[in-house]
């Protein structure tokens, strides 16, 4: 866990102070991610390297798991924190396996105890270690000396880490496939990690919470679909941008919007039962299942009743695709923009149907925290 | 090793080795053009005597103002006197512009003739490049890296030998190799304050005229500088590693 309580950084320069940090407080939570957020010049990198000792604070308590900043001794603060330096930074001269056991080998670790972690954390990071260990960095490409510089931060397995913009020097490719890797590499270490990004995109995929700064102030510290609903401020509103409610679509699974007691039939059934539930209940159209339940098609009302010549529902459907529950709102409304279409079935993990999902629903999701707030 | 390391090598080994083998021709063919074998093969026992004695002052030069141009260059880049560094590396610079003869005369009115004057003069010579490129090397290392290593919890002196030393390697060797070459090309001036090698032969030459006995003392003067430059060269290629140039 980390405690900041009014910490403030003044930077003096030709008798005028600036603030880098601006009575700033907040907490962060043992194995969460907290994204430290802004504009360029807003302090949020200044912050980030007081934790670590690389700035000295003017005044503020940082607390590190309960433990003072002052009562370290910073090469040791240093070595329990792990380090993602903005660039990535891996010593040239150095092979892959020693800049990855720099915090081991400083830590006085014996040198089959560095080499298996150095090995081991090369695996964490996706990168094979028989064929990477003795490699240098200029012959990695750029998303390999990322994961290398993530290996290096973790290497003696501290319980915080601090990165710098880490994904800052990955191209706009990589760099999705590298933070969902990442994010699924936090999901079983969970670390504590603070971690300074300028992308507001990235930081509502990454973050547990956002801390947006301003010239040295904090405007807001919140989760991401907290700071995306509610902005405390017009610049956090304007940081966030006109399109915050699709953001939003990002954050929030399928599974807690999607409608439970949708109607649904065998594709062996007859037009005559389709039309018969649809009419029972209500509804204008229908998902047909096949024998194994997983949603094929769909059939309308307005169809049906039109009259087709078919006698079952396998032949009359039209082909549907389908979104899983675990997927987020923003990939069933892309789905829906595709097939233009309203609504959607919804499959469970083993791709039965289970229940479907609207542009209502969707609506409704986004809009509940606004009638909770009234 | 495997095999086609061992080619790059002998490849690089023959590349390097490229301008002495050059210059040691174009000597030779001099020497045949101007009929001056056997004046050559007259002095031989010469040559190889005094060669022996010039190595040895240049070193005794050298090897002091390599120790001493480090430590200084390490000195000056530290933090704590980074404000009096420019002005050292000012003077140092002014230094290095006085002629090597100034110098050797400079160092005779303070020591006295003989070897301690030239040795004080040669390693004079030779500290000043060592320094300059030692400052240079440690101060470009960009501060990106420093941070990483601070930032890891590296102690001032570890971020000195792990991360700066090996960063401003190529520069501090290119310094040896200036340095080097320097104290080999002004050790024949101390034949005229009495410190021996191959200097004696060049000045006797001149003084009696004798094109041949001057080119067997320079001669072997400039192939030993290239000899000596090329060691510090392959000495760096082979502290080296071919995908980093540090």
């Amino acid at each position: 866990m980390i405690d900041i309580e009014n910490l403030s950084k003044v930077f003096s320069s030709n008798n005028r102070d600036t603030f880098a940090a601006d009575r700033v407080s907040m907490r962060i939570a043992a194995g969460e991610t907290c994204v430290l957020l802004g504009p360029s010049g807003c302090g949020k990198t200044t912050i980030l390297k007081m934790l670590n000792g690389l700035i000295p604070r003017t005044s503020g308590t940082i607390r590190i798991n309960g433990r003072d900043l002052d009562d370290f001794d910073i090469a040791e603060l240093r070595r329990s924190i792990g380090y993602v330096v903005q660039q990535i930074c891996l010593f040239p001269h150095m092979t892959i396996e020693q800049n990855v056991s720099i915090v081991p080998r400083l830590l006085k670790w014996d040198k089959a105890r560095t080499r298996r972690r150095a090995a081991e954390v090369l695996a964490t990071v996706g990168l094979e270690p028989g064929h990477f260990l003795h490699r240098y960095p200029a012959e990695l490409s750029g998303g390999q000396q990322q994961r290398v510089g993530v290996a290096r931060a973790i290497a003696a397995d501290p319980p915080v880490l601090i990165m710098d913009e880490p994904f800052g020097a990955v191209d706009p490719i990589n760099r999705e496939s590298i933070q969902d890797e990442f994010l699924a590499m936090q999901q079983r270490l969970r670390k504590t990690i603070v971690f300074v990004s300028h992308d507001i995109d990235e930081a509502v995929k990454m973050a547990d919470k956002i801390a947006l700064f301003r010239a040295g102030r904090l405007e807001q510290f919140a989760a991401p679909d907290e700071l995306l609903a509610h902005p405390a401020s017009d610049f956090v509103a304007d940081f966030v941008g006109k399109d915050r409610e699709l953001k939003r679509l990002a954050l929030i699974r399928v599974g807690s919007a999607r409608v439970a007691d949708a109607p649904a039939l065998s594709q062996d059934r007859t037009v005559e039962e389709a039309l018969a539930l649809m009419n029972a209940q209500g509804r204008e159209h229908l998902t047909v299942l096949d024998g194994a339940g997983r949603p094929v098609g769909y059939v309308t009302q307005a169809r049906l009743s039109a009259g087709v010549p078919a006698a079952t529902l396998e032949s009359a459907m039209t082909p549907a695709t389908s979104v899983s529950l675990d997927d987020n709102l923003r990939t069933a409304v892309s789905n829906m923009f595709r097939g233009d279409i309203g609504w959607l079935p919804c499959t469970d993990g083993e791709g039965r149907f289970d229940g479907e999902i609207s542009q209502a629903a969707i609506t409704h999701r986004l809009g509940q925290t606004y009638r909770e707030r009234r | 090793m495997s095999s086609s390391a061992l080619r790059s090598g002998l490849v690089k080994l023959l590349q390097e080795s490229l301008p002495l083998l050059l210059t040691a021709l174009v000597c030779w063919f001099i020497v045949v053009a101007t009929g001056n074998e056997e004046a050559f093969a007259d002095h031989w026992e010469d040559i190889t005597y005094l060669a022996r004695e010039h190595v040895v002052i240049t070193l005794q030069g050298f090897l002091p103002a390599a120790v001493a141009g480090l430590a200084l260059g390490v000195l000056l880049s530290r933090p704590r006197l980074r404000r009096v560094a420019e002005p050292v590396i000012q003077l140092l610079n002014i230094g290095n512009t006085i002629p090597s003869l100034a110098v050797i005369a400079l160092s005779m009115t303070v020591l006295g003739l003989g070897t301690p004057p030239v040795v004080l003069a040669l390693c004079l010579v030779a500290l000043l490049p060592i320094v300059r490129n030692t400052y240079v090397g440690l101060t470009t290392v960009p501060p990106d890296f420093l941070e990483a290593g601070a930032g890891m919890g590296m102690l001032p002196r570890q971020v000195l030998v792990q991360v700066e030393l090996p960063w401003a390697f190529p520069a501090i060797m290119a310094g040896l190799r200036t340095g080097i070459s320097l104290a080999v090309g002004t050790a024949p001036l101390a034949f005229l304050i009495g410190g021996g090698g191959l200097g004696q032969l060049i000045f006797s030459g001149i003084a009696v005229y004798e094109f041949g006995t001057i080119l067997s003392g320079a001669i072997p003067v400039i192939l030993l500088a290239l000899l000596a430059d090329l060691l510090i060269g392959l000495l760096a290629q082979l502290l080296t590693h071919p995908h980093t140039g540090t």
